[in-house]
């Protein structure tokens, strides 16, 4: 997983640099700057963020970056202190560890209950998509399943903000940014909890869309291809009932496959909290990427790139893990 | 293939009362084009303790019949057209699905050609074979794991407790298809649809499984219709031959005259296409104008194109297909062969076995 991760942080450093716009350059866009000061501004950053040293000392600088050394002088002894920072946000100046602190748990918990949602939801659905294969419930929600994959995430909140949480209809269903109301902290637990879950609901149902649409096509497919397979036949000659076979024999058998999509569900849920965040103005990771992004903040972008590569192989590495007790067939030694 | 030396000196035919009677069975599949005649007109008769082999080339309906035998046809897509099955005086395929879950596994059970695929890869051995006795007999777990343990050393398995709790992929093909037999026989059932059981297995092991099932075929007075298109095994282990061809039988008769005087065209052919040791040729024989695609069936003279029919009596096209008596326990489904000035008779219907003495091996 080492190797990966290594490889991960080259992936990242090569795209960030060659990527359009440098530091101090969104200042341009504004238009409030001469042609001189451009240069100005330009040039201060280069120096002051080493970008015109070579590639490769840029990469190493960026590796020692990651970890300060501070030396702590008390009366008696010099200490010296490790710290994981993970780099400096050229904006808010503060290490992006001090930041993720704050952050992460709020993005990892939008996509863990969007993939807890999505799960309990299209695994239903694309069972009885497959048992009803070719009627008007198996047609009717294999439209909709496309409608809902295709259909970008930004559309799709415009309109939930527009119709739910605008009063357009005449009610104002839902909250409209943020993860909490103000004063709720508060409030006692479980109301500032029914409060959380309602600023929730918009973004995760927003963020679940289309990784439901996918997941329960996938749950359709994996379920009929294994209603076709010779076990099930042998199943029904020992006299196995229909609704048993699906039970017993055809789900265990069919959701196998579908361990290994939470690994393709969790980058999926990271790139559509960029998205949702900046939409419902969610302090989270994906905002915090999305404002570093727009500032060419080299540091923050880099450090969100290798996060969300990390996160991504531990995804991989659970999923494998989750197959392997799932099917006997697999073991790792 | 030493059967056909062999005289029909020791046929052993006894009055008893048939275990399963198929009478005019027609299966067809809808496919996106058109209706496809798997089964047309189909009959036969086994009684118990027989053997009857289903032979025929791939496509000609030999697992169609076997599995409307015990209605595992999907339909739609297919879709049993008329005939009837009659088990023990009932008629299967008059029973409500609810019915056939009792009939299934229990009265009737089968075994599949692969081996490797017909077991649920996530389950145990064990665990598939008590299913089955759940399902079928009244006792708790405990018992359940006692009779699965013996069907297990039954078809030779050793170390069956242990192995009760091994998955499929832990077994050999060989081991698997002996679960799978421990599995069809742990309730007792009184027919045994073997739907070519020794096909994906090696010649060793092949002989090992067909000697299992005679003994155990003797040991419970079990009927076996055995799907194959094996001619050794055939004349090895068949009671009586049913010679299938385009969905309809062309010759029934018991294994020694069938081997000794085929009548019909097609098993002759067949018989001819056997590749001899020794005999230096350059291309095997192949059966004339074979059609293995159910889809052409349709092309064959007196199917649907005007053109005269194989069989007799088929100019008259209310008569449908019919099989001549040319003999004494002898059908023939075709108007160029001898002695068809016997009577007609549609249904095949033999009451023999062979001698204890002659089931081993020749």
């Amino acid at each position: 997983m080492f190797p990966t991760w290594i490889g991960i942080t080259l992936i990242v450093f090569m795209i960030v640099r060659f990527a359009p716009g440098r530091p101090g350059s969104e200042s341009f866009e504004a238009g409030y700057l001469s042609a001189d000061g451009q240069a100005a501004s330009l040039s201060y950053y280069q120096r002051k963020l080493g970008l015109d040293q070579p590639l490769y000392k840029q990469y190493f600088s960026w590796w020692r970056s990651l970890f300060s050394t501070e030396i702590v002088a008390s009366e008696e002894h010099q200490t010296r202190t490790f710290e994981f920072t993970l780099g400096y946000s050229l904006t808010s100046r503060s290490s992006v560890v001090s930041e993720l602190k704050r952050r992460l748990p709020i993005t990892l918990l939008i996509s863990t209950l969007s993939i807890i949602l999505i799960y309990i939801i299209a695994i239903p659905t694309g069972l009885l998509m497959a048992v009803t294969r070719g009627r008007r419930f198996d047609i009717g929600s294999n439209t909709l399943l496309l409608a809902l994959w295709s259909v970008p995430i930004v559309l799709v909140a415009t309109l939930l903000i527009g119709y739910t949480t605008t009063g357009s209809l005449g009610v104002q269903w839902f909250p409209n940014n943020g993860l909490s109301s103000i004063g709720a902290e508060r409030l006692p637990f479980f109301a500032w909890l029914a409060d959380r879950a309602w600023h929730l609901i918009l973004p995760v149902v927003c963020i679940s869309l289309g990784g439901f649409a996918y997941l329960a096509k996938q749950t359709r497919a994996s379920v009929l291809e294994n209603l076709s397979m010779d076990y099930v036949r042998t199943a029904k000659a020992k006299g196995v009932s229909g609704i048993n076979i699906i039970k017993h024999h055809v789900f265990r058998n069919s959701l196998l496959p579908l361990i290994t999509i939470f690994a393709t569900l969790l980058p999926f849920m990271l790139a559509g909290s960029v998205i949702v965040e900046k939409i419902f103005n969610i302090e989270g990771m994906g905002l915090f990427t999305f404002r570093a992004v727009m500032n060419r903040d080299y540091d923050v972008v880099q450090a969100m790139a290798l996060i969300a590569g990390v996160l991504n192989s531990f995804g991989l590495l659970v999923a494998d893990i989750a197959y392997a007790a799932a099917d006997p067939r697999i073991k790792y030694r | 293939m030493t059967a056909a030396h062999t005289q029909p000196t020791h046929i052993e035919t006894k009055q008893s009362k048939p275990l399963i009677c198929i009478r005019d069975l027609a299966v067809s599949f809808e496919t996106n084009k058109s209706k496809v005649k798997a089964v047309d007109g189909l009959s036969l008769t086994i009684y118990p303790q027989q053997t009857l082999a289903l032979v025929g080339e791939s496509g000609c309906g030999k697992s169609v019949t076997a599995l409307s035998v015990l209605q595992l046809i999907d339909q739609p897509p297919g879709d049993i057209e008329r005939g009837s099955i009659f088990f023990d005086s009932t008629d299967l395929l008059k029973l409500s699905e609810k019915q056939m879950l009792k009939v299934r596994g229990k009265d009737i059970a089968m075994i599949f050609q692969e081996p490797m695929t017909s077991l649920n890869p996530v389950y145990t051995i064990g665990e598939q074979i008590i299913e089955a006795i759940l399902l079928h007999q009244n006792v708790d777990n405990k018992q359940a794991m006692q009779i699965a343990i013996k069907a297990m050393a039954d078809v030779g398995i050793d170390k069956a407790k242990q192995r009760l709790r091994a998955y499929p992929h832990e077994f050999s093909g060989g081991m698997r298809q002996r679960a799978m037999i421990a599995m069809a026989l742990a309730c007792q059932p009184k027919l045994l649809l073997a739907d070519e059981p020794t096909t994906a297995l090696d010649v060793t092991i092949q002989a090992q499984i067909l000697e299992l099932l005679r003994k155990l075929q003797r040991q419970r007075n079990m009927a076996v219709m055995f799907i194959t298109h094996d001619l050794g095994i055939v004349a090895e282990n068949a009671d009586v031959v049913c010679v299938m061809y385009a969905g309809r039988i062309v010759e029934y008769a018991n294994v020694f005259d069938l081997f000794n005087k085929p009548q019909h065209p097609y098993t002759r052919g067949l018989f001819a296409s056997i590749p001899r040791i020794g005999a230096p040729k350059h291309r095997l024989t192949t059966v004339d104008q074979v059609v293995n695609d159910p889809k052409e069936f349709k092309k064959l003279p007196g199917y649907e194109n005007g053109v005269e029919p194989w069989w007799p009596g088929g100019e008259d096209e209310t008569r449908g297909y019919v099989l001549h008596e040319i003999q004494p326990n002898h059908w023939v489904g075709c108007k160029h062969c001898e002695y068809l000035d016997s009577q007609i008779s549609t249904n095949p219907d033999i009451d023999f076995q062979r001698k204890k003495w002659c089931t081993g091996s020749f």
